[in-house]
Formats: structure tokens, C-alpha cells, sequence
């Protein structure tokens, strides 16, 4: 699901001669978007209310140069990683990558394979945090 | 407790939702904290943004595999180098986009029951006009699912379809017979289709019986039937495989092949599109009392201006001080040189020779140059009306003073005057990346209004531009790509020669799948020497 959104804003990013519109086509994505793809999936999957979407998508759409700059320093926050942990999340994170496939092949639990991924996830936020005050808030 | 208020459960709760492996319960606890908490919805948001970041990642080394694949390289330090390379603007702002849909609904890492359960298609109808089924039976409407392995049928109309996964978009016309493989490939028995393919979808495959094309980033039609296949590269390259196992060949923009029942190949033209529209030869210098008119101004050859200044859009930005007057302050162009009188004729086609055949020859061409037109005009009718079109480069329309219409390419000055525009990619207009640029809807009644436009060239010599008017409400025919023809926008009737020569442009863009229109004398906004009158938008 989250692929399709995310393509969705690819294949309609791609279509914007002024990429300086983003803040407003943001705004379209995450309004209409997001909650399209919330009620084509709720049978699907366990998915958030449509008030919540609503409520994170209005709130993200004011942080979009909080989060430009989010991505940046997670550039050099990922750099600190070690190796090994960098390599797992980007296997992870692959399109086509199963958690479940990753944990046979690494003689792991599916559950610590998770549990891995949230590490990472925490240190990077933590990294974040330090660098740009407000970026957690 | 940790940061933010938010407890080591609570963050626990985050990062099990972004994985997809909360159960309902916990995610009743989620909603509930997510509804009351502030900082747990930041928090949400920001881990999604790693998530997202991470995805960029990965993304971003497919597509270099998938790129070193196609191109063939084997050294690993230009992969490496390759791969080390910062992600671009966009890329950062899709993944943006896509943290607030991973905030939304997680990131759901497969691999769970959950997920596996899911079954959802490869791709998406946006579209359909006339009678679509798949398989043989089930019809097809807007929204529906195609799942892999389904056959589309079509005997008429056309269908807009986009792959979930890839982001391929694709428009095909019938009658069609077109089998979806999987998310990256597509078999086409009968019919023609038009791929858009995003960074992502590179490597996406469209099969004929003999040939194989395969997308390296690119926009391109290909068609087929029972005699053969033809495709022609609208931008981006494609690489040509035989089914037979030959060399692949690559195709370029502007380059159009065709392939006999054998695979055999029986044409192949290289041209660059752009290049290839017609241009409308007859003149633009007769002034009379009925034409709205205006006159091109350009650099001096004494300027000694070098092809580094195109960059600058010179003359774009020397220009933005009449704009800023509402078109009263004509200062900014004291420094430039003038052609001769021109009158309107519409903007349509290609430019290249234009300022040779509007008198400004000789002038500096890297300073690029712009046409204006200036006068007041009478709509044919009161009512909401808006623009349509693109320019390399510059292209712009004001109503009494206020710029309403803005479709110029990304490397105009014009970009920066915050002018409201919607771009529309899914109605190609001279192939540019945003399709066809509308304006916002604007009311006008049937008394005169002052009319500006500025049309123009940052540099060199291959300019294109078309600008058309669209009345609400009107019905209009249209191409063979679904997009209305809307009428070209001008303000006096075309000479007999000007009809002919834009009946062959008309059909050449049509042909050349580049957005068409019509020449309607309905829809002329007649020049009339009063003094302007109130406009809304």
C-alpha cells in the first residue's frame, strides 16, 4: 500500500513542470490519496481510522521543510551506521525483500529481525533529534 | 518514559505499526494514543520519513543495478561511484510524500500473515471510454483492478491504466488485445499503447509476437498487430530486442521503427521531434486594424553575449519589469532591439526561424528573445474560459494587466511569478514533461479587455509553443489520446494560406501523438479599439 501511494506521488511529481508546487501537491496526496487508498485497503489490512490519516496528513503537510531537512541529515546519520546494519535495512527495505526470507536466510526469528529494524530505526531518530531540534517534536 | 512524552510502550507501539505486525487490539491502544498525543503523531511521522528514507535507498541501488544491467557495465568502481552519487531534488521530496503514506499505514515489511493474505492487483484503470473486459468477461470500469496474467480486450475507445508497483503509466487505444504479465511487462497481441515510465519503472518490458521493447527511462508508443509492430521513442531511450535472440539495438528520442510479421525491420527514421514540427511559414508582419499587435525584442550582436548566458534566461528576466507594471512600464526594453510590426497569428508549431522571418535578425541569440503582443480584444462570448498550452520557453497571457496563463518550460523566468497553473501530463502537448499547462478558470464578459502575451526563447534557435482557449461548457472533439481539441487562440480569422498550413500542423501533432487542436471561428477573440473593462478571475 505504501508503494502505491508513493508511486501515485511519483507518477504525479513527475507531471509537475514547477517542482516548487510540491508543497500544494503534497497537500492533494496526502488529502486524497491517502485516504483513497485507505478505503480501497481497510478490508485488507489493519489500517488507521480515516480521522487519524486525516490529522497526520494536515500536520505533515505544514512540516514539509522540517522533513526536507530530516532527509538530509539522515544522509549523514545513516553514514555513522555500521556496515552490517546499513546493508540489513536496505535488503530490507528492497522492493520484492520478505522479513520472512530475510530470517531463513540469516538463521533468525522473524521477530528479531523486527526487533533489529526498530533498533536502527530508534538510532537514527535519536541521531536526527540531536541534529535538528524539533525534527521528533 | 522516553522523549516527547511518549512511553517505551507507546514507541513500541509506532514502530509495530510501520513493520505491519500490530494485532487489532494494539491497534485500538495506537488510535487512541494517536488521536490524544501531538508528539506520538510527530513521532509517527518522523520514523516514517526514515522508513521512507531507507526505501529511497534501496531504490535508488535497483535502479543503478537495473541501469548497469541495460547499459552492460561490468566495473564495479563505476558502480560504486555511481552509487554514491546524492540522491536528487525529487527524490527527496517523493520521499517526503511517501513518509506521510508510511505514516499513514506503515511500511509493512512482507513476511507476515497479514500481508501474504493480500491480494491486490498490478495495476489500475483511471480511465475507460468505450467497452473493456478482461479474459473475455469482466467488464472493466474506472478504478477496477488488473491482476497479473489478465488479458485486456478492447474493440473500441481507450483505457488509461497505472502499475502499482512500477508506476508505469500507460494509455492504449483498441481495437486491443493486451496481456498484463506482471508488474514490469506487458504483451501486446493487438493494438497501441503509450508508456510514461518513472525512474522506478525503468527496465519495464513491452513484448510484441517478434520484437521486445524495453523502457531505459523514457516515454514511448508502441503498436501492433498482426502485420507487425512500430514503435516511436517520445523522449527518453528504449532498448529493441529481437525474440529471435539478435543484438538488442538502442532507440533515442524522435526515432521511429517498424517491424514486419518476421521481426524483420523495415523502416527506422532517426529525428529529433522537436525539430520535426512543422513550421508555419506565412508572414506575421502585416499590421492592419484588426489585428492585435506587438512586436519581438532581442539582444544586439554588440552585446557579445556567449551560449553561457542561456542559462540566465536573459531576456526573461529583463522583461519581468513590464509584467510587474501590468504592462505600462516600457522602460525594460529600451536596451533592446525591435523587429518589425507583427500581428497575432496565433501560437502554434515551431519557431526556429522566427526571428529571421519577423525582421530581428541580426541579434544576439544567446540573449534568446520574446514576442509581445499588446491590445484590446472582445471574447466571443461572456462566460468562464481557460488557457491551454506549452512553450520552449516562455509563454504567458494577462487579462487587463494581471497574468492569468503561465505555461512555460521549467527554465523560464516566468516560473517565478507564482502564477497558478495545473499541468497535465496524460494530454501530451509538444512533448513536454508536463503535458498540456492550464490556467484557472476565468470569467469574462463581452466588453473589451486589455490582452497581453509574451511568447518566447531564452536562447538558440528551437522554440515551440501552442496556446489554446477553452470555453466551460463547450463540447469539443477529440484525439486519439482522449484530449479534447481545444480551439487555437487567436483573434483574427486565419488567412486561407495560414488554414492550410495549420491543418498540417493540426494533423501533424496529432499523428505524432503530441496533443492536436481545432481552428474554430466561434472561438476568436476579435480585436476592437476601446477602452478595456473590468475582468474577474
Amino acid at each position: 500500500m505504501m508503494q502505491e501511494v508513493s508511486v501515485a506521488a511519483l507518477r504525479k511529481f513527475s507531471t509537475l513542470d514547477d517542482h516548487s508546487a510540491f508543497g500544494a501537491w503534497a497537500c492533494l496526496i496526502a488529502r486524497y490519496e491517502l485516504l483513497t487508498a485507505r478505503r480501497r485497503h481497510a478490508r485488507d489490512r489493519l489500517v488507521l481510522s480515516e480521522d487519524i490519516i486525516t490529522m497526520l496528513a494536515d500536520e505533515g503537510a505544514c512540516e514539509l521543510e522540517l522533513r526536507k531537512e530530516q532527509l538530509q541529515a539522515l544522509d549523514q546519520c545513516i553514514k555513522k551506521l555500521t556496515p552490517d546494519r546499513r546493508e540489513l535495512a536496505i535488503t530490507a527495505y528492497s522492493a520484492g525483500t520478505t522479513v520472512r526470507e530475510m530470517a531463513r536466510r540469516m538463521k533468525k526469528t522473524e521477530g528479531s529481525l523486527y526487533q533489529m529494524l526498530a533498533r536502527i530505526r530508534t538510532e537514527l531518530h535519536r541521531c536526527v533529534s540531536r541534529k535538528i531540534p524539533g525534527a521528533s517534536a | 518514559m522516553t522523549s516527547n512524552n511518549l512511553t517505551e510502550n507507546d514507541e513500541d507501539l509506532l514502530h509495530r505499526y510501520l513493520d505491519g505486525v500490530l494485532t487489532r487490539s494494539e491497534l485500538e491502544s495506537l488510535e487512541q494514543l494517536l488521536r490524544s498525543n501531538a508528539d506520538a503523531r510527530a513521532q509517527l511521522r518522523s520514523l516514517a520519513t526514515i522508513d521512507a528514507k531507507w526505501q529511497q535507498l534501496a531504490m535508488d541501488e535497483s535502479t543503478t543495478l537495473i541501469s548497469d544491467a541495460c547499459s552492460g557495465t561490468q566495473d564495479r568502481s563505476a558502480t560504486t561511484r555511481q552509487r554514491r552519487r546524492s540522491i536528487p531534488l525529487w527524490a527527496s521530496l517523493i520521499a517526503i510524500a511517501a513518509s506521510l503514506a508510511i505514516a499513514a499505514f506503515g511500511w509493512f515489511l512482507p513476511g507476515n500473515d497479514s500481508t501474504a493474505q493480500i491480494e491486490t492487483g498490478i495495476a489500475r484503470v483511471i480511465r475507460v471510454e468505450g467497452q473493456a473486459t478482461v479474459d473475455g468477461g469482466r467488464p472493466l470500469s474506472q478504478g477496477a483492478d488488473l491482476f497479473s496474467g489478465e488479458v485486456l480486450s478492447m474493440s473500441n475507445g481507450l483505457i488509461e491504466l497505472a502499475f502499482r508497483d512500477s508506476g508505469v503509466h500507460v494509455i492504449a487505444t483498441a481495437p486491443l488485445q493486451v496481456k498484463l504479465d506482471s508488474d514490469k511487462r506487458m504483451s501486446l497481441a493487438n493494438g497501441q499503447v503509450k508508456l510514461v515510465v518513472p525512474p522506478q519503472g525503468i527496465g519495464f518490458v513491452v513484448d510484441t509476437e517478434k520484437r521486445r521493447f524495453i523502457d531505459l527511462g523514457t516515454s514511448f508508443v508502441v503498436t501492433a498487430n498482426s502485420l507487425g509492430s512500430e514503435v516511436l521513442v517520445l523522449d527518453g531511450k528504449i532498448s529493441v530486442e529481437s525474440t529471435d535472440h539478435e543484438p538488442a539495438s538502442l532507440m533515442n528520442e524522435g526515432e521511429f521503427a517498424k517491424f514486419d510479421q518476421n521481426g524483420r525491420t523495415k523502416k527506422r527514421t532517426a529525428s529529433r521531434l522537436s525539430l520535426a514540427l512543422p513550421e508555419v511559414s506565412t508572414a506575421a508582419t502585416n499590421v492592419n486594424t484588426r489585428s492585435l499587435a506587438g512586436f519581438a525584442v532581442g539582444y544586439s550582436p554588440s552585446a557579445e553575449l556567449n551560449k553561457e548566458h542561456i542559462r540566465e534566461d536573459l531576456i526573461g528576466r529583463q522583461l519581468l519589469p513590464l509584467i510587474h507594471s501590468g504592462f505600462q512600464d516600457t522602460g525594460c526594453l529600451q536596451p533592446l532591439q525591435k523587429s518589425e510590426p507583427l500581428s497575432f497569428r496565433g501560437i502554434a508549431g515551431a519557431y526556429h526561424d522566427y526571428p529571421q522571418r519577423t525582421g530581428l535578425e541580426p541579434y544576439a541569440e544567446s540573449g534568446g528573445w520574446m514576442s509581445w503582443y499588446h491590445g484590446n480584444v472582445v471574447p466571443p462570448r461572456s462566460g468562464r474560459y481557460r488557457f491551454w498550452g506549452y512553450a520552449d520557453n516562455h509563454l504567458m497571457v494577462a487579462i487587463n494587466g494581471e497574468p492569468v496563463f503561465e505555461g512555460s518550460r521549467r527554465d523560464s523566468s516566468f516560473k517565478g511569478l507564482g502564477i497558478s497553473r495545473t499541468d497535465n501530463p496524460a494530454l501530451p502537448c509538444l512533448i513536454a514533461p508536463a503535458g498540456f499547462a492550464c490556467s484557472d478558470w476565468i470569467e469574462v464578459t463581452d466588453q473589451p479587455l486589455q490582452l497581453d502575451i509574451l511568447f518566447g526563447e531564452v536562447g538558440g534557435r528551437i522554440t515551440s509553443g501552442l496556446l489554446l482557449i477553452e470555453r466551460e461548457g463547450e463540447n469539443y472533439e477529440e484525439t486519439f489520446w482522449g484530449q479534447p481539441k481545444w480551439p487555437l487562440f487567436l483573434t483574427e480569422s486565419p488567412t486561407a494560406g495560414e488554414t492550410s498550413e495549420l491543418n498540417r500542423l493540426l494533423v501533424h501533432l496529432e499523428e505524432k501523438t503530441m496533443g492536436s487542436f481545432s481552428i474554430a471561428e466561434d472561438a476568436i477573440w476579435k480585436v476592437q479599439e476601446r477602452k478595456p473593462s473590468n475582468t474577474s478571475e
